[in-house]
């Protein structure tokens, strides 16, 4: 599921910290949020991994108190918001 | 102990371009006494380079370094160094950039990739975990960074890939190119692009998908958290380094007129202030991994004036001073014009605000006429004739051609008495403004890279909001006001504890502007050993950095007297400094005391053990940091310290 984050500053700490959340070691492979360019625009793309997607898809940070990938975001309030609709559409399939 | 070796990838990549070896080897030896990036690569230059090596002879070595915390969420982690025997100072030759192409040279597997020899044609290399390609690069030739950068993600339909290359001016040997990583950051000074155009190599692409693991995981986890708690509230992040501004001129600090001047005139304060021109056309932050304070970089689209219509995120303070109010342009956005210009020519904005600096006061000296410029006028705050020289001096056309030599050469050639203009430490275009700032002076000017503030100058002292008492605290000094930038004490010292932390924040790969560097709340050496120590599962305190980061330094010196002829006069402020006053501005009438200075500085070598008479390091100090050969080197081309 992709959304727009206009004021993402681009850094991928999320997706290094997400990495840590599923292997417990750091690498870009293994986030299941993926940082995506724009054209020209502010911000970045953020998309968050589901089932069928290529790669370890998103598992809502279960066992974490705060989602690791926000935790270490620098601009978290828009993080924050698309973590929660993402999370909620979740739970929607889920139910 | 354990055998995986943790935070580091492990490896060094060889590849050799005159034959087309690729090999690596074991990290581990080095990193002990070396510790990573900068300091292994100073280690592999003055092993292997034999003393007759010269710049551009395909034996000289061009060294990337990915930070020995690259790749793991540690503050501020993301810098790549590039090192090398550079053709600007004609001795070590060392610049940083954050970098992608850091971390995906650390995820495929490597934490430093030696370049040797010299292409027969214009090459790239491609790294992709195991598969090494020297690949043709024909067409990126002539291209600048941005369309090489757009025509290779366009022909391998890869919009993420990221990679550091040269532009025009690294190909053509302008003294002063630099290395720009993806588009908008520059491996700054040194000229180190130029030896990358000597060898044919246009471009570097790293694409990793191993994975970095620390030794202590919670415990690092814990700090990273902890730690990010020091940026709460800070907003050095909202104009990036732009934020100085104000400091500056209160501190004498503004470069106009080519040094002739250190305040901007009142009049102009605002109308150019850099801060609004930000405020005015950024549409989004810009940052990289680890950023404490959420991104330095603004994106600006520049929606009127000459320059509308460009996107680019080049908010850079240095490229402000050194070109933009160094040359009194008033316009605006010009210095987001003249960042992106040397971003895509692949020029460093020093070489270029230093050369057309001493040309444009040579001009209005008389020393230079239109006769030696091919008819250009050469007026204060003339943007048109900044660009149209800044692109010469990338394509090495006309007068350019001398301006792509630096300042220092540029003097040379011209003769005429115009090196008293020529602003510049040990042949390198200055861009400090070293009236004012004590500490910040003797850093820049005693630097082993020739110049630059990040290898020991107390940058501290020229940033606003710092407070004295927790300075003292932190530098652990006992001294009134260690930042008072006009004092003499205690600055030998401070600038010594600086060496420590800008080399150490170099090899492990941290920002200093996420550090005490910039603002004394920051993180500081003893949170970096925790990173540090945690990450490779081993307590690393900061003596031992203190000791690792002096005997880096001391073999900087050592590879320094091996292929010039520096000495205690080289590590003097350029002579305009030593012999005018401050002519206007909050300092007026300040002068650098020139039996103070001397003082200092002979405190300052006292400290490192190094002789006050030459600046050589003795026999003692080098044995005592293990580096015998060294003195047994130095004894042979007489250049021991007594
Ligand atoms: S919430 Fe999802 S994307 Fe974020 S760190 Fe956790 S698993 Fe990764
Ligand atoms: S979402 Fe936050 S952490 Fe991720 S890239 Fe954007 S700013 Fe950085
Ligand atoms: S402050 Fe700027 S240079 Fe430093 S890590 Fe952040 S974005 Fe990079």
């Amino acid at each position: 599921m992709k959304f727009d984050m206009p004021n993402c500053g681009g850094c991928k700490t999320c997706e290094l910290a997400c990495s840590f959340h599923h292997q417990g070691d750091f690498s870009f492979a293994a986030s299941s949020i993926k940082i995506i360019k724009k054209n020209g625009e502010a911000g970045y793309i953020v998309e968050l991994l589901e089932e069928g997607d290529a790669g370890i898809s998103c598992d809502c940070c279960v066992g974490e108190e705060i989602p690791l990938c926000l935790e270490h975001c620098a601009h978290s309030d828009f993080l924050r918001e698309i973590l929660e609709e993402f999370f909620s559409k979740r739970r929607q399939i889920a139910e | 102990m354990s055998e995986h070796l943790y935070a580091y990838a492990g490896k060094i990549l060889r590849v050799n371009l005159s034959n087309g070896e690729i090999s690596t080897e074991p990290t581990t030896k080095y990193i002990d006494d070396w510790l990573g990036s900068t300091g292994i690569a100073i280690k592999i230059l003055y092993d292997e380079l034999q003393p007759w090596v010269t710049p551009y002879d395909p034996m000289n070595k061009l060294i990337f370094g990915a930070g020995a915390l690259l790749g793991t969420p540690a503050i501020g982690a993301n810098k790549m160094s590039v090192s090398t025997l550079g053709p600007v100072t004609g001795g070590w030759a060392s610049g940083l950039s954050d970098s992608y192409v850091g971390l995906h040279l650390k995820y495929a597997g490597y934490d430093l990739l030696v370049i040797e020899g010299k292409a027969s044609t214009p090459v790239y290399l491609w790294i992709e975990d195991e598969r090494i390609e020297i690949r043709d690069a024909s067409r990126l030739w002539g291209k600048t960074t941005w369309d090489a950068l757009d025509l290779i993600r366009e022909e391998l339909n890869d919009p993420d890939l990221h990679a550091v290359s040269i532009g025009p001016a690294g190909e053509n040997l302008v003294r002063g190119a630099c290395i720009i990583q993806d588009k908008n950051r520059a491996f700054g000074r040194c000229g180190t692009g130029a030896v990358m155009g000597s060898k044919n190599l246009k471009m570097i692409i790293a694409k990793g998908s191993h994975a970095i693991k620390v030794a202590q995981p919670e415990r690092f986890m814990q700090a990273v958290k902890e730690y990010r708690k020091l940026y709460e509230g800070s907003n050095l992040g909202k104009y990036g380094t732009l934020h100085c501004y104000g400091r500056k001129q209160e501190i004498s600090g503004n470069n106009w007129k080519n040094f002739q001047e250190s305040s901007i005139p009142e009049e102009l304060f605002e109308k150019i202030d850099p801060r609004i021109t930000v405020k005015k056309y950024e549409i989004g932050p810009e940052s990289f991994p680890g950023c404490g304070v959420g991104g330095c970089g603004r994106r600006l689209h520049i929606t009127e004036g000459p320059y509308k219509g460009l996107k680019t995120t080049s908010n850079q303070w240095e490229t402000f001073s050194t070109i933009q109010t160094r040359l009194a342009i008033e316009e605006p956005t010009f210095m987001v014009k003249a960042n992106a210009l040397c971003n895509q020519l692949g020029l460093d904005v020093n070489l270029v605000g230093g050369a057309i600096g001493w040309a444009m006061e040579c001009y209005q000296r008389g020393i230079i006429t239109e006769k030696d410029t091919g008819g250009m006028k050469l007026e204060w705050g003339d943007a048109a004739v900044a660009l149209e020289l800044a692109e010469k001096i990338a394509y090495r056309k006309g007068f350019g051609n001398i301006l792509a030599e630096g300042c220092a050469k540029a003097a040379q050639i011209i003769g005429r008495d115009s090196d008293y203009y020529a602003m510049h430490i040990k042949g390198q275009d200055l861009y400090e403004v070293l009236r004012g700032s004590v500490g910040w002076c003797l850093g820049t000017a005693t630097s082993t890279r020739g110049g630059g503030h990040t290898t020991g100058a107390l940058i501290t002292e020229t940033f606003p909001n710092n407070d004295k008492e927790k300075a003292r605290k932190v530098f652990n000094i006992d001294v009134d006001d260690p930042l008072d930038a006009l004092s003499y004490e205690g600055k030998a010292q401070l600038v010594k504890y600086m060496e420590v932390s800008h080399r150490i924040n170099n090899s492990l790969g941290i920002c200093h502007y996420n550090t005490i560097s910039v603002d004394i709340n920051f993180i500081n050496l003893p949170h970096i050993a925790e990173f540090y120590s945690a990450a490779i599962g081993r307590e690393v305190s900061v003596d031992d950095f203190e000791e690792i980061a002096m005997r880096q330094l001391n073999l900087e010196k050592a590879f320094n007297l091996r292929f010039t002829d520096f000495a205690r006069a080289d590590d003097l402020p350029t002579p305009r400094d030593l012999a005018e006053p401050i002519p206007s501005g909050k300092l007026r009438g300040w002068r650098i005391d020139r039996a103070e200075y001397d003082r200092l500085l002979d405190e300052y070598y006292e400290l490192h053990g190094w002789d006050k008479e030459t600046s050589y390091p003795t026999r003692a100090t080098l044995e005592k940091l293990g580096l015998k050969q060294v003195a047994d080197d130095l004894e042979k081309i007489n250049k021991l310290g007594k």
